[in-house]
């Protein structure tokens, strides 16, 4: 009778613990049909690229970006579709008066800054100025291995009940950042 | 924008191009705003709730890529979960379910891939909404869409 609560155990534990299918980065879309327990993982490194401190400068006026990568990260925490992601923080200063500054980077949801692969030299942007809670999606591209361009716009569609600031966007939108 | 003094039956709305492109299906923040409305007690019945977007797609001389799709709740508590755990924040949105590297909606590919890609995101996340596809020359002739098993688009006509 011991033995076979031993083994009913063992089955109930393999079963719940049913192995995550893993996804390269740029596995086609209709490849990954295991949606809901899935982990896309960067295995050829492409986040090497991408993460340290990138920066647009300028006499006194300066705007810094630095990222890093969260392994094996999924929103909320009960999620179970896995991938390696970048979040980052900024500090953004002209003429040598610090305009926005982000001491700590966090993932969702207190995030500041988000690039999402899509492409070996592109990735998508999510960035919230801090002055004035405002947020513009964009793309970060690389143009060598050390030059990326960033450009921000609005993000599309109606915005009911979010974010009415009357504070202007404080950050730049389009820049041409040197790794550092 | 605030939210409505007084419940709504529908909204619509459309999506400009804004020199990047325009997103041909909802968009997060499209999204956020409806579970915005519900949350906020601002839908007047739930079960006849419809919520419409036009978009004028990629070309912006031609009229032969404009869009147009409704969506409906289905199911109340399908919805609200999705919205709890999505829907809180129109940037979980556009990182999580549109910026997702196994779903990918972007106004950078075409309406086709986009529509695909909405239906499904919504169908796999259990979102408790149906999605429907317009004649965009009128409005009363609707497809309903989803995804099979094997991730083909299903249409069946509401007319």
């Amino acid at each position: 009778m011991k033995k076979i609560l031993i083994i009913l155990t063992i089955l109930i534990n393999l079963y719940n613990c049913k192995a995550q299918t893993v996804y390269n980065f740029g596995t086609p879309i209709e490849n990954i049909v295991d949606y809901n327990n899935s982990y896309i993982k960067d295995i050829d490194n492409h986040h090497d690229e991408i993460v340290g401190v990138w920066k647009w400068e300028i006499g006194n006026s300066f705007f810094e970006i630095t990222l890093q990568e969260f392994e094996h990260y999924s929103y909320p925490s009960t999620s179970t579709q896995f991938s390696d992601d970048i979040f980052g923080k900024y500090k953004y200063v002209v003429n040598g008066n610090t305009i926005a500054e982000v001491n700590n980077i966090n993932p969702l949801p207190s995030f500041n800054l988000s690039l999402t692969y899509n492409t070996p030299i592109e990735y998508s942007v999510v960035i919230r100025d801090i002055v004035s809670g405002k947020v513009k999606v964009g793309k970060f591209r690389l143009t060598s291995s050390n030059t990326a361009n960033l450009e921000l716009w609005d993000r599309e569609g109606v915005n009911i009940g979010g974010n009415n600031s009357i504070i202007p966007f404080s950050l730049p939108i389009s820049v041409t950042l040197t790794k550092q | 924008m605030p939210l409505p003094n007084t419940k709504v039956d529908s909204f619509i709305h459309n999506h400009f191009n804004n020199g990047n492109g325009t997103l041909s299906v909802f968009s997060g923040s499209d999204l956020y705003s409806l579970y915005e409305l519900y949350i906020n007690d601002k839908i007047k019945d739930l079960s006849k709730f419809v919520m419409v977007v036009t978009t004028p797609g990629n070309n912006i001389s031609s009229t032969d890529d404009d869009t147009l799709y409704a969506i409906t709740i289905n199911n109340g508590t399908e919805f609200a979960a999705f919205g709890e755990k999505y829907l809180t924040d129109p940037n979980i949105v556009d990182i999580i379910l549109y910026n997702n590297k196994r779903n990918y909606i972007s106004s950078n590919i075409s309406n086709e891939l986009n529509e695909e890609r909405f239906v499904r995101m919504l169908q796999k996340n259990n979102s408790g909404m149906s999605v429907y596809r317009g004649d965009r020359t009128n409005l009363n002739s609707w497809t309903k869409l989803s995804i099979r098993n094997n991730y083909t688009l299903k249409e069946v006509n509401c007319n």
